[in-house]
């Protein structure tokens, strides 16, 4: 292709190199600043601490691993790499980042990666001496051994992890040794993994499902000189018969990549965007594979709880694309005046604290710090304008003064009934939906941005009932910007209407964008539940 | 730690393995435990642990079992296998193991000493035979049937015959009827035909108790013999795994390909119809008529088009059962079950799939092409009371054939 | 946003993975034309279900809307009920331009073209095929996605019996992992799913009983702890082994022989579930014939290499999503942006693309 004229096609619009911290050494960090690189990016490295290298398994036969890692440092060619004893400091600046290491202060970086790796995690509840933990380093020597496998136990392995054992049982039954696996399920990961499975099967390699009772594991030496022996006794899950014996010179243990060796300034960092076993980045549709909910950090390999290399490429590939968008994006918009902070800011940092996107940021100087938004970061969800206790934040589409007019609005229709409903799913839903007469939809960026004045406010002119609907507790889009709502709703429930037996006038409901008949029965269902509780009709505002 | 002995030459500790085709293929997926009909009448045994049992190299457990020989290697379990696995060959596995030992049911082991000795499994010698059949014809000549002379005249080692016909020693021992009935089938489609006065037994007993030599031989001898008459058609009588050997096996035992015609009885019987050597009036036999697939016949050799197509025909009211064809529920008397006396009644027991799925059709006459089915089903109807008639294929079509002449002739 | 250069990209199939791919390029500043079959956007995942409960079980449905809306700023071209009719290429073999053929049309309109992504997807596999199940004959028998419909239309009540005691069963790899019908892989997706709609039925009727069978859970990783957590805490009968056959007893309900706790027995379940498995589309053949990227033998895209998998030995012909093995919706994202990620970085010549 005419790769120089192309060139200056796709990059002269970046009006500078974007540019790219990596954190984090080995495998997974290489595969990055390819990646990056490939996009055009300016890329330093940061390596930390003594973290161990990646485990990165390639789970299907006839991959050269040491061939391949080659190949990636090859094509890492010069970078920049620099080294610190743990993780510095890392601030943003503007959109982009700052980290505070000496030699780089001055640098600003447009997109953060976290991809390091990460030490399997040791098996929990056994004390099994003659153990070794399978790692992506533990290859087969092309001698034939008598090896056992032992995989999810006691919880689930990774399925990467154990596929490449179970290459390591076939290349092993394959030279006459004898391999055995002992497991739960047989991953079959990937089009090629039942293959895998069938060929392990043919070559000899022998499977063990995991019964009820423990596998009891065992060795001893054999008194007249000679190898270790290991002897396990099992149960097979589907044979149910008399104990089985297996008898070998190794046993491996695989697991997968241990959570624990995630530096703590990483995970503090990320603030809660942590999945439910401590891995980086949520089990949320908005934030995953590769993306955080921050703007412009990506987590990518071990850290995110991943050791497939095929996937790990795949994660680097779209990282680097979605951080180069992101970069094009904040170099090209100025978004300066999404959200203002008024001089009412007292510096509390609640939101600072609580934005989701990392959208705002202090700014320390000697003389007076304040907090800027980073527009280009911003969701414009308006959680932050809903806690800020001195109500010094706004939105610039979205004001205060919406909600103050749509209320004006209300007043001189008398018993209605007022849905505030996030625009991302209520939103999109109400449009293809028809609404009870009395019933007046109000679309909110985000169900984080009602606030519990707003709520009070609504039900203060005399409204019949106000129904609060944001995303599905886990699926919303600045993360728990529906649980805030939830709370507010809690709240209010409890201090204000349960003493006045009022509970049922305001509720909080959650859907989808695509649950557009759920909508219908959600609106209908609250409607019904006013129309017959008699309390409801009888309040009128104080 | 237990105290068992560990052999630090081996994983497991159990001995016996044995290797039957691609066991090892097995993902444990629990399909086969589903299709297996004895599955309530050995609640601690099926297709799958079986199956697990032997790759774990517990075989002997297995070879010991009442399990094997309750199995009538009907394959139904493994019909739609995702590995393509057959139990019906694990089965043979298993008891070639028990075989070996001698452990093998009694009277199946008598049958397969006699069949080694007089090639028969009834140890009829060959002029016995030879009577016996002839006069079987004769008594067939008593009855009032309209023939040309001689059509009813048995031909023996006649060469050069089209077809080399090989009945089952039912035939002419327990069930003559069946023999009259194709002798009749015979003489109303003018066929070429011979039997042997050497080689007279469709069926092959090693082959139930994985005994591949036997088997073998058995087949060797029928090949042998076929060639020997210079017949166009080896015709296998209606035996279900009779004819899946010769059908199905025989080319791969013996490596060799055929210079003749593997074909049932029933098979014929269609191609005689179509070619219209055979005519017959649409829905002549005013009954509802369901039909089973012997396993063999059907789900192993794959003929269940050509019968259907008959009694489509010759029935006024032909109804399927369900399941059927290649998922058709086996009668419970295959596999040498049926002969198998240490079984006793339990093959009646076992068979309570099949009762049930013919007393849904709520046909008059159940049809099959086997006469071992034929024998179960038999057994069946009269253990269970059940309103049908159990008929073969070719005992229809002769049944129509007749009919048909009759209703000619009142014309 | 406006596009940066002149470079267009044409995605054949509307999928999670043809959106994803668009919004990606778009995002980057490429030209994005999406030609589709069907008269809708959205190919399967349009059809799929909410499964939360009180909380996201991140089935990623939902995904699907967030992307139209995010390509809804970008100028992105629909072509409908179009189809590829042929590449175009220059005298050097690279890609210029592709003919689509739009429904109702005679003439094929040609679009320049600098590279082309072949986004469209799978097919679901049709159970009847294996009789015993009874798909299509037996009342009860249904496969996941009637589920997803009946979840969708908030008709739960319909899967029961009307009594508070329904037994719903979920078998495992209806299609997927079994030579008989021609399909020795995994499809990826239908443990994963089948477990986020048995804990959703459980949710909303825990007083139901619900089962799945299968023959090993694809569930490790990240989900491993949440969603195998969610099952087991909500008292989902996880029982290995998937019943072969069903059948009506006497009692005219769906019936199976299973083994149960090591012992033979039969159990009834109102209705029965098929997870189906991802088939390749039957465009993945034309597609080839045109595109002259080759088919693997399941008869799904092939890519150059295992370890490349969005790039094809056809050069400017990528491919993204279920066209190329049978994978999720989450997995289809992270592959389409991978692919997305490819075209860019051969598209600025920076890496030397295909
Ligand atoms: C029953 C079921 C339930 C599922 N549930 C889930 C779930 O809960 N969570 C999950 O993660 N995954 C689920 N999946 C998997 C999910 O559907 C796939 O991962 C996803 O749809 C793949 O997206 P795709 O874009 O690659 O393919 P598709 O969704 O198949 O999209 C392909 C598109 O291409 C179009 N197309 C096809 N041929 C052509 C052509 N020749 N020209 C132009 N256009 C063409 C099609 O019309 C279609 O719009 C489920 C799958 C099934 C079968
Ligand atoms: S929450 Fe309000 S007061 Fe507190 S720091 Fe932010 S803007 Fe200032
Ligand atoms: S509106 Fe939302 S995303 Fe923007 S700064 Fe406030 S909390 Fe953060
Ligand atoms: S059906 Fe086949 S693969 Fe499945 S358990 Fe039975 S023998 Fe094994
Ligand atoms: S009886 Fe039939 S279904 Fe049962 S194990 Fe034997 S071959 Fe399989
Ligand atoms: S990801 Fe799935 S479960 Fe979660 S909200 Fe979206 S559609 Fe519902
Ligand atoms: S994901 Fe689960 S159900 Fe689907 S094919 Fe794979 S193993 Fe079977």
């Amino acid at each position: 292709m005419e790769s120089s004229s192309n060139l200056t096609q796709l990059t002269s619009f970046l009006e500078k190199i974007p540019s790219a911290l990596v954190l984090g050494k080995g495998l997974t960090a290489s595969i990055a600043v390819i990646e990056l690189k490939g996009k055009g990016f300016e890329v330093i490295q940061l390596e930390f601490g003594q973290a161990p290298g990646d485990e990165l398994y390639c789970c299907l036969p006839g991959f050269d691993f040491e061939e391949y890692k080659l190949s990636v440092m090859q094509s890492v060619g010069q970078s920049e790499v620099y080294h610190s004893e743990s993780i510095p400091m890392i601030d943003r600046d503007g959109a982009g980042f700052k980290v505070d290491i000496a030699s780089i202060r001055d640098r600003r970086f447009d997109v953060l990666f976290f991809a390091g790796g990460l030490a399997n995690r040791p098996c929990s509840n056994l004390d099994l001496a003659p153990l070794e933990l399978f790692g992506p380093e533990t290859k087969y020597s092309g001698e034939s051994e008598d090896v056992a496998l032992l995989m999810d136990y006691p919880e689930p392995s990774d399925s990467a992890a154990a596929m490449s054992a179970i290459v390591y049982a076939l290349e092993n039954a394959k030279n006459g040794g004898r391999s055995a696996v002992i497991l739960d399920n047989v991953p079959v990961r990937h089009l090629q993994g039942e293959s895998l499975y069938d060929s392990a099967k043919s070559a000899g390699v022998k499977f063990y499902r995991l019964g009820q009772s423990n596998p009891k594991i065992q060795d001893s030496f054999p008194s007249e000189g000679g190898n270790r022996k290991i002897w396990i006794t099992l149960q097979d899950r589907i044979e149910q018969g008399s104990d089985i014996q297996i008898v070998c010179d190794r046993l491996f243990l695989v697991t997968g990549p241990d959570q624990k060796g995630i530096p703590y300034q990483i995970n503090h960092f990320l603030g809660a965007d942590l999945d439910p076993s401590g891995f980086l980045i949520s089990e949320s549709i908005h934030s995953n594979t590769f993306k955080s909910f921050s703007a412009g950090v990506y987590a990518i390999g071990n850290f995110t709880g991943n050791s497939d290399l095929f996937q790990i490429m795949s994660q680097a590939k779209a990282a680097a694309a979605s951080a180069r968008a992101y970069a094009l994006f904040t170099n090209t918009k100025s978004r300066e005046n999404i959200l203002s902070i008024s001089e009412e800011c007292v510096r509390c940092l609640t939101c600072y604290r609580i934005c989701p996107h990392m959208a705002i940021w202090p700014s320390v100087s000697p003389s007076r710090s304040q907090l800027n938004s980073i527009g280009t970061a911003c969701f414009e969800c308006g959680i932050c304008v809903s806690e800020c206790p001195r109500t010094a934040i706004d939105l610039t589409h979205f004001p205060q003064m919406a909600f103050s007019s749509f209320i004006e609005d209300v007043k001189n229709q008398p018993d209605r009934i007022v849905v505030y409903g996030c625009s991302r799913s209520a939103g999109r839903a109400a449009s293809h939906i028809s609404l009870p007469p009395d019933v007046v939809f109000f679309s909110v960026p985000c169900a984080g941005r009602v606030s519990e004045s707003v709520i009070l406010e609504t039900l203060s002119i005399g409204v019949k009932g106000l129904l609060v609907i944001g995303c599905h507790h886990g699926n919303c889009a600045s993360n728990n910007g529906t649980d805030w709502a939830c709370d507010r709703v809690e709240t209010v429930v409890t201090n204000f209407l349960l003493p006045m037996d009022m509970q049922g006038k305001l509720q909080y409901k959650t859907m989808a964008p695509n649950e557009i008949l759920k909508m219908e029965k959600i609106i209908r269902q609250f409607v019904n539940e006013l129309e017959t509780d008699p309390q409801t009709s009888k309040y009128s505002s104080s | 730690m237990s105290n068992t002995k560990i052999d630090n030459e081996k994983m497991e500790s159990s001995s016996v393995n044995i290797n039957p085709i691609n066991i090892e293929d097995c993902m444990l997926c629990g399909q086969c435990i589903s299709r297996c009909f004895l599955h309530s009448g050995y609640p601690d045994m099926n297709p799958r642990r079986l199956i697990r049992k032997v790759a774990l190299g517990k075989a002997q457990e297995m070879a010991d079992s009442e399990f094997i020989w309750a199995c009538t290697l009907c394959g139904r379990c493994t019909t739609d296998c995702p590995k393509d696995l057959k139990m019906d060959a694990i089965i043979r596995e298993v008891r070639g193991i028990a075989w070996t030992q001698d452990k093998a049911p009694a009277r199946i082991k008598e049958g397969i000493e006699k069949g080694k000795e007089f090639g028969n499994n009834v140890g009829m010698d060959g002029e016995e035979f030879v009577d016996t059949i002839q006069w079987l014809a004769e008594e067939l000549e008593d009855e009032d049937i309209e023939l040309p002379e001689g059509a009813l005249e048995i031909p023996f080692d006649i060469t050069d015959a089209e077809i080399f016909y090989v009945p089952n020693p039912r035939e002419y021992t327990s069930n003559p009827n069946m023999f009259q009935t194709y002798a009749k089938f015979f003489a109303y489609t003018g066929a070429n035909w011979t039997m042997s006065s050497k080689v007279f037994d469709i069926t092959n007993w090693p082959y139930y108790m994985g005994d591949q030599q036997d088997a073998e031989e058995l087949i060797r001898r029928m090949v042998d013999e076929t060639r020997n008459l210079g017949a166009k058609i080896l015709l296998s009588t209606e035996c279900g795994h009779g004819f899946k050997i010769l059908r199905k096996d025989a080319e791969n035992w013996l490596n060799e390909k055929f210079d003749f015609e593997v074909l049932s009885i029933v098979e014929l019987a269609h191609r005689y119809w179509k070619q219209g050597i055979i005519k017959l009036s649409e829905g002549i036999l005013d009954k509802k008529i369901t039909y089973h697939d012997p396993c063999n016949v059907g789900r192993k050799v794959g003929v269940f088009e050509g019968p259907r197509e008959l009694l489509k025909h010759v029935s006024s009211n032909f109804v399927e059962m369900w399941p059927n064809r290649r998922h058709s529920i086996c009668c419970g008397g295959g596999g040498s079950v049926g002969q198998n006396s240490d079984m006793g009644t339990k093959r009646l027991e076992h068979a309570i799939y099949k009762r049930d799925q013919i007393l849904r059709t709520g046909a008059d006459v159940v049809a099959t092409s086997c006469q071992n089915c034929l024998a179960q089903l038999n057994d069946l109807q009269s253990r269970y009371e059940m309103p049908v008639e159990i008929k073969s294929v070719i005992e229809l079509v002769v049944e129509a054939i007749e009919l048909e002449h009759e209703q000619l002739h009142e014309d | 946003m406006a596009p940066h250069t002149s470079k267009n990209v044409v995605i054949i199939g509307s999928g999670i993975a043809g959106l994803t791919t668009a919004k990606l390029l778009c995002e980057n500043g490429i030209k994005a034309t999406i030609v589709e079959k069907s008269s809708v956007l959205g190919g399967h995942t349009r059809k799929w279900s909410c499964k939360a409960t009180s909380q996201c079980q991140v089935c990623n449905r939902c995904s699907l809307d967030d992307v139209m809306a995010a390509l809804e700023n970008y100028g992105v071209q629909y072509l409908t009920e179009s189809e590829l009719g042929s590449v175009v290429r220059d005298s050097a073999g690279y890609l210029r331009g592709v003919k689509i053929s739009t429904s109702g049309s005679e003439v094929a309109e040609e679009i320049p073209s600098d590279a082309l992504a072949l986004c469209v997807g799978f097919e679901t596999y049709d159970p009847s095929e294996k009789l015993l199940w009874g798909y299509g004959a037996l009342d009860g028998v249904m496969t996941l996605a009637d589920l997803d419909f009946v979840l969708d239309q908030q008709r739960l009540n319909d899967l029961g019996n009307g009594s508070e005691q329904t037994k719903i069963a979920f078998f495992q790899c209806v299609g997927s992992r079994d030579k008989s019908v021609g399909a020795n892989y995994c499809s990826q997706y239908c443990c994963k799913a089948a477990l986020r709609s048995a804990v959703k039925l459980k949710s909303e009727k825990p007083q139901w009983s619900v089962a799945i069978f299968y023959i090993d859970l694809q569930v490790s990783g990240k989900y491993a702890s949440s969603l195998l957590g969610r099952a087991t805490e909500s008292g989902i009968e996880l029982a290995q082994g998937v019943p072969g056959e069903i059948f009506l007893d006497e009692n005219k309900k769906l019936a199976v022989n299973i083994e149960k706790n090591g012992t033979n027995a039969r159990e009834q379940f109102d209705k029965i579930i098929l997870s189906v498995g991802q088939r390749p589309s039957a465009s993945t053949a034309i597609l080839s014939q045109i595109t002259g990227v080759g088919l693997n033998e399941h008869g799904f895209f092939e890519s150059r290499t295992i370890f490349d998998p969005n790039r094809t030995c056809a050069q400017g012909v990528y491919l993204a999503g279920a066209c190329g093995a049978p994978m999720d919706i989450e997995t289809t994202i992270l592959n389409a942006s991978a692919a997305a990620s490819d075209i860019i970085s051969d598209l600025s010549g920076i890496h030397k693309g295909a």
